[in-house]
């Protein structure tokens, strides 16, 4: 495909990808090759420094609880991929069927669901995020909802608008003219011309989910022990960034990575797309730029 | 090099600072939260910290030299129990609200009524006032509905006396945000999440005092309350966290208050949790105890600013503690064998909610805890909740909230009323509280000898020595960061602030 | 157009409705307020009584319909902690709010519109790159550890700013350059790819072909049709901010909406959370309302495709 070529020829893209493929060896690393058991406390070896200090056996330090930061960072990198992953697949999904519904039948069901989409853009995120949390503890699937449910819409906007272009356009009336049926009609014709859009705010939505989670862990409403991320490891060590600041800085430069990686393939992927139909989707109210929120939990 | 010369800038600036502020004689202290009233009656511990200012009770819990707590008289010279249902207050003369009121023992009453039918002491007071009986001018009797020798610990956490005639004329909400009281200070300006003026009361009946103006700073971020502690922008900051108090000892310019606080921790066996089956048995509560290294949490965790229980749930600074008894040892193999010798020698699953970010350290030690259980061969789930909802689930029926949950309560100095809510028919009451802490607490709670009260509290704790009803885990130091400069004041184990102990000119 | 407005304030009112209805739905499942409000020392006999006196204990619909009602008559009810009027406790907070959020936009708006103007017309140089690269780091910076470096360096080390509060300018600078950061990148991406976009538009060869200076053409044509997709996404943006900035609040003690939100769902304050949460909304909205205004003024091939 043209797209994936022109994607490859880039060489932020090209870094970013082999940065996302280096995280996703993290996510997928067994916990059992590590050097320590990543959620093993020591209370004796609390909040030691790493190689910089002379420190072979925890080349990272410790946090702490004395747990080893190497261990865990990599351990972490699961279920910070897990989240993201989760959220953004939940909300790209729910998305691409409220933005293919709303932008084909038109009508009421698109009133009805725009107008799901204003309340959930007007609700403020935190406060859902709090209750929600606050509830259910920080638990995967609580988090993964939470998130999920800050993010659909962005992707319901960017494809109900680009629906609304490509219908627009002569060959979908040239297909209802021969009787093809709507649902062959969205997966044959509006489905594959969404589908770029789709994965560049996916790729923006997943570096900005992992800001917001770890901006939780901050409010104290994370994922439960054992289990940890990025975003909590930095929540735990924030308190610490005076005497150890490697607590909160090993996690801290991993997630501006993963960030940073997810942003240069979603550059790419946009610049790779045809660059008309990503903008005039962008000038519906601004559905498609607005795929990076300003939301700060 | 450079560094150093910033720190010398920045002491100079913080001595100018300094210089300005005893000028104004002003103190500035950053605090985590602001109340949300000011009325005495209608509020909780760390609020009390600006109200206490304002207004004054009628005595109060204080220490003394060796600790000790003991109720210091104030607004009121004396109390005595004339039979077991009636307190005879002695009031002080020549006191006046800073409006200008009489304080005496019509003013008295009212605000005496206001504490008995208050919400916020009503597990301890409810329905136990007969009347208040206006004796003389300076003299009250309060009568009790049935004989309670704790009701005068009540009255020196919460008897705080208010100018009657001034609430019947503003009322109540124009009250919650300036109380008008006898206090050395009068509200100034409350802005919402920023700060809270106080000015000096010109007329205050016990003299000058040191301060023309206090500036609460509402500062909600730990490292932030530091930071500005550390830039000279305020000269105490309170809840000082952990992380910070070697930084601060090691300012020249800052100085770190402790003091054991009475806010007790404990990990509780919620034994009418269906799950928690195996905690019905006192080998299993027994080895749980055994399994945590207090010491270990106490010293590394918490740099040796804590205190571990010793075997019992109250601390030293409570009184009807028993210095007798030591703190249960850590030893796994022990605790590993009375699982065993219970039937369980491969453990059981248990969950375990702990708060994060309501008290220091909590959600490493929660995560602390589990570890701790899990070497024993407990499999445990940890569940992180923030409190309002821990409260919700507890009190729901049936109750939601797991088999063991951590947290610290902080009920006052007086033992009878930190273990209040584990008698018959109370909060968190369960079905192995032991009869010998039954027998102790009723004792406790009709003597109106100290000595007996006393002795009553330490057989109910030698009680639950033997049948614990939680991990009784440890209490942790308060820490306060003070500009050196700043003289006079003294930490108090209940987190409130009395800022006239600092000193007053006398006329 | 004026039905096109008047369309618009209907759905401004469903969206009220929703949003309310999903904060009072969310805010029935946290629990019980009258254990926060009493404290660990009521009993249950005082914590009935005091779900009573506020209504507490009626079923969630009849609370709702007396809230609505109560709300189109313009009373908001009162707060269960600070017993006051919860209108009264929002605005107290709004210029704050308002005042950060404005700083945080102006401070994206000055750096990255440029930015993004010169790393488009440079694209791909050395120049273009770094500038990328350097955005791209401030977004990936978790803001709540910037935040607290910033402290560190600017308050106590370096002693050049207060370390938190409101007050005069200087109080401003390290909140309002922080959360200034959450935008910025945002800023520079979209000018750049609308400028981009505009450099290949037709009638920008049109006009070269004419003999038009290239700098003329940027200036005259480029940067003005370039500018409606970033003040869109800036002005929706900035209605995000209004609640959104609570992490920068805490930390840099800023009293604004979005740290009143989260004291309130902790302290379950469901009347004061139910408040807030209309009127950032309301505020959201409205400024939805006047971007889609402007935007259908400035640009009439919009039309009314969006309702």
């Amino acid at each position: 495909m043209g797209v994936a070529r022109r994607l490859g020829s880039r060489r932020a893209t090209r870094v970013g990808l082999v940065f996302l493929a280096l995280f996703l060896a993290l996510g997928v690393w067994p916990t059992s090759w590590l050097p320590h058991d990543p959620t093993e406390v020591n209370l004796g070896l609390a909040n030691r420094p790493g190689l910089w200090a002379g420190n072979w056996s925890q080349p990272l330090g410790t946090d702490f609880l004395g747990r080893d930061l190497l261990s865990r960072s990599v351990y972490a990198a699961r279920l910070t991929l897990v989240i993201g992953l989760g959220a953004v697949t939940i909300a790209t999904l729910v998305g691409t069927v409220v933005g293919l519904l709303a932008g084909y039948f038109a009508g009421w069901v698109d009133e009805v669901l725009s107008w799901l989409i204003d309340v959930q853009l007007a609700f403020p995120m935190i406060a859902l995020a709090v209750a929600v949390i606050a509830v259910l503890g920080g638990s995967l699937t609580s988090l993964i909802g939470v998130l999920a449910a800050t993010s659909w819409f962005t992707t319901a906007r960017v494809v109900r608008a680009q629906v609304l272009a490509v219908k627009a356009s002569l060959f979908i009336e040239a297909a209802g003219a021969l009787g093809a049926g709507s649902v062959r009609t969205v997966f044959r014709h509006i489905l594959p011309n969404v589908v770029s859009p789709i994965l560049a705010v996916a790729t923006f939505e997943m570096a900005r989910l992992v800001l917001t989670e770890s901006a939780l862990s901050f409010l104290g409403l994370g994922v439960s022990s054992p289990q940890t991320t990025w975003g909590a490891m930095i929540g735990d060590g924030r308190a610490y960034v005076y005497e150890s600041w490697w607590v909160a800085t090993v996690p801290g430069l991993l997630i501006a990575a993963l960030v940073i990686a997810f942003n240069f393939v979603g550059d790419g992927l946009r610049d790779a797309m045809d660059p008309t139909s990503y903008a005039s989707s962008g000038r519906t109210g601004g559905g498609g730029l607005r795929s990076e929120q300003a939301t700060e939990p | 090099m450079m560094r150093n010369a910033v720190r010398l800038c920045a002491v100079i600036a913080a001595a100018a600072v300094l210089g300005c502020a005893t000028a104004q004689s002003r103190l500035i202290i950053a605090q985590s939260v602001d109340p949300p009233t000011l009325n005495p009656f209608d509020t909780t511990a760390p609020y009390t910290s600006v109200y206490a200012q304002v207004c004054e009770p009628l005595m109060f819990w204080d220490t003394d030299e060796n600790g000790g707590a003991y109720i210091r008289m104030h607004l009121a010279t004396s109390y005595e129990w004339v039979d077991d249902l009636t307190i005879r207050l002695k009031l002080r003369d020549g006191v006046t609200f800073s409006n200008g009121e009489p304080f005496d023992a019509t003013a008295a009453k009212v605000s005496l009524e206001k504490l008995f039918g208050a919400f916020n002491y009503s597990q301890w007071l409810e329905g136990l006032l007969s009347e208040v009986r206006v004796v003389d001018e300076d003299t009250v009797d309060v009568v009790l509905t049935k004989s309670a020798g704790f009701v005068p610990s009540v009255l020196a956490m919460g008897s705080f006396q208010i100018a009657p005639a001034d609430f019947a004329a503003r009322g109540e909400d124009a009250f919650n945000q300036s109380p008008v009281c006898t206090g050395p200070w009068m509200v100034g300006e409350h802005v919402r999440d920023d700060h809270i003026t106080l000015r000096a009361n010109p007329n205050y009946w016990g003299g000058d005092v040191l301060y023309d103006e206090i500036v609460y700073r509402i500062i909600p971020d730990d490292n932030a309350r530091v930071a500005a502690l550390e830039a000279g922008e305020v000269d105490m900051a309170v809840n000082v966290p952990l992380s910070a108090a070697d930084r601060i000892e090691r300012n020249g310019a800052l100085e770190l208050l402790a003091v054991p606080s009475l806010r007790q921790f404990a990990t509780f066996f919620d034994t009418d949790n269906p799950k928690a089956v195996p905690l019905l048995d006192v080998r299993v509560r027994l080895a749980l105890n055994y399994a945590v290294d207090r010491a270990a949490l106490c010293s590394q965790l918490f740099a040796g600013r804590c205190t571990p229980m010793a075997g019992q749930f109250l601390t030293n600074q409570h009184s009807g503690f028993d210095p007798d008894l030591e703190p249960y040892p850590f030893d796994p193999q022990r605790a590993r064998a009375l699982l065993a010798e219970a039937g369980y020698p491969n453990g059981f699953a248990l969950e375990l909610t702990y708060t994060a970010g309501r008290y220091p350290q909590d959600r490493q030690a929660g995560e602390a805890i589990a570890a701790y259980l899990r070497a024993v061969g407990i499999d445990v789930t940890e569940r992180t909740v923030d409190f309002p909802e821990w409260a919700r689930q507890f009190d729901a029926r049936p109750r939601e909230t797991t088999a063991l949950y951590t947290v610290g309560f902080l009920f006052g100095q007086d033992g009878y009323l930190a273990l209040l809510g584990y008698t018959e028919g109370n909060r968190f009451r369960t079905s192995v509280m032991p009869e010998g802490f039954d027998a102790g607490m009723a004792g406790a709670a009709t003597a109106t000898n100290e000595a007996d009260r006393i002795g009553f509290l330490q057989q109910a704790m030698r009680a639950i020595n033997q049948e614990p009803f939680a991990i009784y885990l440890y209490a942790l130091d308060d820490l306060y960061g003070v500009r050196k400069g700043v003289t006079g004041f003294k930490p108090r184990g209940d987190q409130t602030i009395r800022l006239l102990d600092m000193g007053v000119a006398r006329h | 157009m004026s039905q096109w407005v008047a369309w618009r304030l209907v759905r401004m009112f469903l969206v009220w409705i929703g949003v309310t209805l999903v904060a009072f739905l969310l805010l029935r499942l946290t629990g019980d307020p009258a254990r926060v409000v009493l404290g660990e020392f009521a009993s249950p006999a005082a914590m009935a009584a005091y779900r009573a006196e506020q209504g507490l204990d009626r079923p969630w619909p009849a609370q709702y319909v007396s809230f609505v009602s109560k709300a189109l008559r313009g009373d908001l009810g009162t707060s269960l902690r600070f017993r006051e009027p919860n209108l009264k406790v929002i605005v107290e907070r709004l210029p704050a709010t308002l005042e950060l959020a404005l700083a945080s936009l102006l401070i994206s708006a000055l750096v990255g519109v440029p930015l993004g103007v010169v790393t488009a017309l440079r694209r791909d140089s050395a120049f273009d790159v770094v500038a990328r690269g350097l955005v791209l780091l401030a977004l990936g910076i978790p803001n709540f550890f910037l935040a607290i470096l910033f402290v560190l360096l600017f308050g106590v080390e370096l002693g050049w700013l207060p370390t938190g509060g409101r007050g005069g300018l200087g109080h401003l600078v390290m909140p309002a350059v922080v959360l200034s950061f959450l935008l910025l990148p945002l800023t520079v991406r979209i000018t750049r790819s609308s400028v981009l976009d505009n450099l290949s538009m037709d009638y920008v060869r049109t006009a070269r072909g004419k003999g038009v200076g290239s700098r003329a053409i940027v200036w005259r044509h480029v940067l003005r049709n370039a500018s409606l997709p970033v003040v869109t996404v800036l002005g929706v943006q900035s209605a995000l901010l209004l609640s959104g900035a609570v992490v920068t609040e805490t930390i840099f003690s800023w009293p604004g909406i979005g740290r009143l939100l989260v004291t309130s769902i902790t302290g379950r304050d469901f009347p004061l959370v139910q408040s807030a949460i209309l009127v950032v909304s309301t505020g959201v909205v409205l400024i939805g309302f006047f971007v889609d205004l402007c935007y259908a003024a400035l640009d009439p091939r919009l039309g009314r495709s969006r309702g």
